[in-house]
C-alpha cells in the first residue's frame, strides 16, 4: 500500500514537470570533498559560485576530454577562496582545479565565505556519514517526490495559499551538477534581476571594492595556494564566466578589469581565462544576466575545454 | 546511528538476521551486546569505555554490598559507587558549567581569574545509563534486588542498543528477569515491534521534524523581536515538537526492542492531555519520573506524614535536580523550579478548593488539561531557551505581552498549520488519554492498522528533510 502509494504521488509530481533533484547541502559536499584525497592530475576539482555550477555542463567536457574526473565542489553564491585554501593545504592533493573567479568573490570580506563547508568536512564528516548520505542522494536524484519543496510542510503551506508548489526550474544532481531549465521558470525573471541588483548594489556599500595594495595582497595569497598545489605535481587555473546585461555593467564600474583581473593574471602564477577573451563567446546568453543558457554553458566549456588543453593545463 | 539513518537500517537488519540465528541464548546475548557496544561506539568509539567502566564497577560493586553484613561498609561501596557513576557525570556534563560559574562568582568578587575554558565533549547519553547503572545498585542495597548471577545479562542491561543513548530509563527488575530464557518472537511481536518503530518515526519525522521544528526555529533561533502571539505559538509548538521528539523515539526504542523479543517500560501515557501537573509527571518521561521519585524525591521528604514545609522544599529540589539533569544550564533549572512550583501550587489549590462533583465533568476536565498544557507551554520558554537567556528574556517579555514593537516573525499560514498540528496533537492525547498506544494497535484490525501505517509511512517518507538528531541525545 505505502509503495503503491508513493508511486501514484511520484508519477502525480512528475505530471505536474517536478524533477527529481538532491538537497545539495554540506553533507553532499563533505561525501564529494573526500573523493579527492590522493587526487591527481586527472582528478578535475571545479571550485568558484553558481556560475561555474551551472556554466561548466560536465557532459560536453567529457565527450572532448574522457578519462578525467570532474569533482563539483561549487558552493552557489559564496567565494572561493576558503576551498582553494584547504586544497592547498592538503597534502594528499595534487589533483587539478579549475576555479571559477571574480574580483567581488575573492575580496577580504567573503574570504570564509565557504569555510563552514570546510569546517563540515574536517571536524563533522565521518565514514559512516558516507554511506548514508550517498543513499540519500541517489533517492533524491532518482525521486521527484523526495524533492525538499515538496516535503509535506511546504507543501501545506502552498496548498494553504491556494497553489500547487512551483517547478524547481534548477536542479542538483547527486554529484553536484546543478542543471538549470530556464524555460521552465515560473517566476518573474525581470523581478529575480532586479532584486539580485538591488541586493549586489547594497552589499557594494559595505563591502566596497577593495584598494590596489589590499588585492594585491590577495592576490599574492591566492598565488600561494596555487604554488602550493602545484609544488605537489597539481595544476590550476582560474576562468571568468560571461555575465551579460545591467549585473555586467555594474561589476565592470565597481571592479575594471584592468585594475582587478588583469593584476590577478599577471601575478597569480596559474593560467587564467577570461570570457572576453575567448572567441564566441559574445554571443552567448545569460537569461538571468548572472548565469549561462544551458546551450550556451555547453559550448562555453567546449571553449575552456580546448583553451586548457592548448595551455597545457590538462595533462593529456 | 540513529533510527532515522539509514546505517541504523543497516545495522538492524545484520542484528535481526544474527539474533534469529540458530545459536544458544548465551551466544544470541552475546551478539546482542556486542552490537550494542559497535552501536554505541558509532558516535564517538572511546567513550565505550566510559560504558564499561560504569558496567564493571556496579556488578562488583553491588555484588559486595550484597554479601557485605556491615552497614558502614555498605554504605561506603555505595558511596564508592555513586562517587564513580555521578563523578563521570559530573566531569563529562557539569564541569564548564561549575568552572564557569566559578569565574562569574569571583569576578563578581572582583576577582580577576581566567581559567583555560574546558573543552569537554559530552558523551551520548550518559545521564541515561549512568542512572540505569545506579538504580541497580542502589535497589540492591535497598534490599529490593539480589545481585545478578550472570554478568552477560547485566552488561547487557547496561548497553541494550535500543534504549541505550535516550531511555527509557529501565530497571534491572524490569529488564533481567528477561534475560533469563530465549525470548520468543514470533510474527506478531515482529509485526507490532515494526508498527511501533514506524509509528515512533512518524511522531519524530513527520510530526517534529518536518511540521513543527521550522516553527520553533523561527521564533527561538533569530534575534528579531517577537509579538505575543509569536512567542506563543513559538512555545506551544516547541513543547508539542519535544513531546514528539522524544517520545518518538521512545516508541521506536519499544518497537526495535520487541523486535528482539524484549519489553521495555512505557515512557510516555499521551501527557499533554494530562489533567494536572502531578498527573502529567506521571504521564511524561515516566522512567525518568518514577527514577527521580524512587531514589531522590523519597530520600529528601522522608517516610511518613511530612509538614507541607518539608514537602514544598523536597519538591523545589527535587525538580531543579530534574532540571539540571536535563543540561548544564540555568535555564533547565529554571524550568525544573518552575514545574516544582506549579505542583506545589496544585497541592494547595486541591487543599483549598471545595470537593464538587462539577470538577469530575468533561468540560471541566478539558478545560483543566488545556490550562495545564499551556502552563506547560510556558515552561517550554527556559528550556529551549536554556542555550540563550538573552533570547529567553526577549521572548519572556514578549509572552507576557511586553516585547519590543515586533513585525509578525510567523506568518499567518505558519501560524494557522503550527496551531493545526499543536491542536490535533492535543486533542489525541486528550481521546487517548485512558487508553494505551500499543492495546490500541493491537486491538486494531489488521486491514485499518495496515491502511494507518502505510499512510505514516509515506508521510515519513516525504517529510525528509534536514537532518535533525533527537532533542534529548543532548541531555
Amino acid at each position: 500500500m505505502a509503495v503503491a502509494a508513493a508511486w501514484a504521488i511520484e508519477a502525480f509530481w512528475r505530471d505536474r514537470g517536478h524533477r527529481p533533484g538532491v538537497v545539495s547541502d554540506r553533507d553532499l559536499w563533505a561525501l564529494h570533498r573526500g573523493t579527492l584525497e590522493g587526487a591527481d592530475t586527472d582528478d578535475i576539482v571545479l571550485l568558484g559560485g553558481s556560475r561555474i555550477e551551472l556554466g561548466f555542463i560536465e557532459a560536453a567536457f567529457h565527450a572532448d576530454h574522457p578519462g578525467y574526473r570532474t569533482v563539483q565542489l561549487a558552493i552557489a553564491g559564496r567565494g572561493p577562496y576558503a576551498v582553494l585554501r584547504d586544497l592547498a593545504a592538503d597534502e594528499t592533493f595534487a589533483g587539478t582545479v579549475l576555479c571559477s573567479i571574480t574580483a567581488r568573490a575573492l575580496q577580504p570580506e567573503r574570504r570564509d565565505d565557504q569555510a563552514a563547508w570546510v569546517d563540515h568536512y574536517h571536524t563533522k564528516w565521518s565514514a559512516l556519514r558516507r554511506p548514508e548520505v550517498w543513499v540519500d542522494a541517489q533517492l533524491r536524484g532518482r525521486l521527484a517526490l523526495l524533492q525538499s519543496h515538496l516535503a509535506i510542510r511546504p507543501l501545506l503551506l502552498s496548498l494553504r495559499r491556494g497553489r500547487w508548489p512551483g517547478v524547481n526550474y534548477v536542479v542538483a544532481r547527486p554529484d553536484r551538477r546543478r542543471v538549470a531549465d530556464f524555460e521552465r521558470m515560473q517566476v518573474d525573471m525581470q523581478r529575480i534581476i532586479t532584486g539580485r541588483l538591488a541586493k549586489i548594489r547594497g552589499r557594494l556599500v559595505d563591502e566596497p571594492p577593495p584598494e590596489p595594495a589590499a588585492w594585491a595582497e590577495l592576490v599574492a595569497e591566492v598565488a600561494g595556494f596555487v604554488d602550493a598545489i602545484e609544488d605537489r605535481g597539481g595544476r590550476v587555473a582560474f576562468v571568468r564566466f560571461p555575465i551579460r546585461g545591467e549585473f555586467a555593467r555594474l561589476m565592470r564600474e565597481s571592479y575594471p578589469r584592468e585594475r582587478y583581473w588583469d593584476v590577478f593574471a599577471a601575478n597569480v602564477g596559474a593560467v587564467c581565462l577570461h570570457d572576453a577573451e575567448l572567441e564566441g563567446t559574445d554571443a552567448m546568453r545569460c537569461p538571468d544576466e548572472s548565469h549561462l543558457a544551458y546551450d550556451d554553458a555547453v559550448r562555453f566549456t567546449q571553449l575552456i575545454g580546448r583553451e586548457l588543453q592548448t595551455r597545457g593545463v590538462l595533462a593529456r | 546511528m540513529q533510527f532515522t539513518s539509514t546505517s541504523f537500517f543497516v545495522f538492524f537488519a545484520v542484528v535481526l538476521a544474527l539474533h534469529r540465528l540458530p545459536l544458544s541464548w548465551t551466544w544470541r546475548k552475546f551478539n546482542l551486546l556486542w552490537l550494542s557496544y559497535l552501536f554505541y561506539a558509532a558516535w564517538n568509539p572511546p567513550f565505550v569505555v566510559l560504558l564499561w567502566v560504569s558496567t564493571v564497577v556496579d556488578w562488583f560493586l553491588a555484588r559486595a554490598i550484597h554479601r557485605s553484613e556491615s552497614p558502614g561498609r555498605r554504605k561506603v561501596l555505595l558511596v564508592a559507587s555513586l562517587l564513580v557513576n555521578l563523578g563521570m557525570l559530573g566531569y563529562f556534563k557539569y564541569a564548564g558549567f561549575l568552572l564557569e560559574n566559578t569565574v562569574a562568582l569571583f569576578q563578581s568578587l572582583g576577582i580577576g581569574w581566567e581559567p583555560p575554558a574546558l573543552d569537554i565533549v559530552l558523551p551520548i547519553g550518559i545521564s541515561f545509563y549512568t542512572f540505569q547503572t545506579l538504580s541497580y545498585t542502589l535497589d540492591v542495597y535497598k534490599g529490593r534486588l539480589k545481585p545478578w548471577d550472570r554478568f552477560i545479562d547485566y552488561a547487557l542491561f547496561v548497553t541494550f542498543f535500543p534504549q541505550l543513548v535516550a531511555g527509557p530509563i529501565v530497571r534491572a527488575r524490569q529488564f533481567l528477569p528477561q534475560c533469563r530464557s530465549p525470548r520468543r518472537v514470533d510474527v506478531h511481536d515482529l509485526g507490532l515491534g515494526a508498527g511501533l518503530f514506524v509509528a515512533g518515526l512518524f511522531q519524530k519525522v513527520v510530526l517534529a521534524d518536518a511540521l513543527l521544528a521550522p516553527s520553533v526555529e523561527a521564533v527561538f533561533d533569530v534575534d528579531l523581536p517577537a509579538r505575543a502571539l509569536d512567542a506563543w505559538v513559538g512555545c506551544f509548538a516547541f513543547v508539542t515538537e519535544i513531546f514528539c521528539d522524544f517520545a518518538g523515539y521512545s516508541l521506536c526504542a519499544i518497537g526495535v526492542a520487541r523486535m528482539l523479543g524484549f519489553e521495555l517500560p512505557l515512557n510516555f501515557r499521551h501527557p499533554l492531555a494530562a489533567i494536572g501537573f502531578t498527573d502529567f509527571w506521571q504521564r511524561w518521561h515516566i522512567s525518568l519520573s518514577t527514577w527521580i521519585r524512587d531514589y531522590v524525591y523519597a530520600s529528601i521528604r522522608g517516610t511518613g506524614k511530612t509538614s507541607f514545609n518539608r514537602f514544598a522544599v523536597s519538591i523545589m529540589l527535587t525538580w531543579s535536580l530534574i532540571g539540571l539533569w536535563h543540561g548544564a544550564q540555568w535555564g533547565f533549572v529554571i524550568w525544573g523550579a518552575y514545574s516544582g512550583l506549579f505542583l506545589i501550587a496544585e497541592r494547595v489549590a486541591r487543599n483549598v478548593a471545595p470537593t464538587s462533583a462539577l470538577w469530575a465533568t468533561t468540560p471541566c476536565q478539558f478545560v483543566f488539561a488545556a490550562f495545564q498544557f499551556t502552563v506547560f507551554a510556558s515552561s517550554g520558554l527556559p528550556f529551549r531557551g536554556a542555550n540563550d537567556p538573552e533570547r529567553m528574556t526577549e521572548l519572556f517579555w514578549s509572552l507576557v505581552g511586553q516585547g519590543a514593537a515586533a513585525e509578525g516573525l510567523l506568518n499567518s499560514a505558519t501560524i494557522e498549520l503550527t496551531v493545526a498540528v499543536v491542536i490535533a496533537v492535543f486533542l489525541y492525547h486528550w481521546f487517548m488519554r485512558r487508553h494505551s498506544f500499543e492495546r490500541l494497535a493491537i486491538s486494531c484490525p489488521w486491514y485499518l492498522r495496515s491502511i494507518l501505517l502505510a499512510a505514516m509511512l509515506v508521510l515519513i517518507v516525504i517529510s525528509q528533510g534536514r537532518d535533525r538528531a533527537f532533542l534529548y541525545f543532548q541531555f
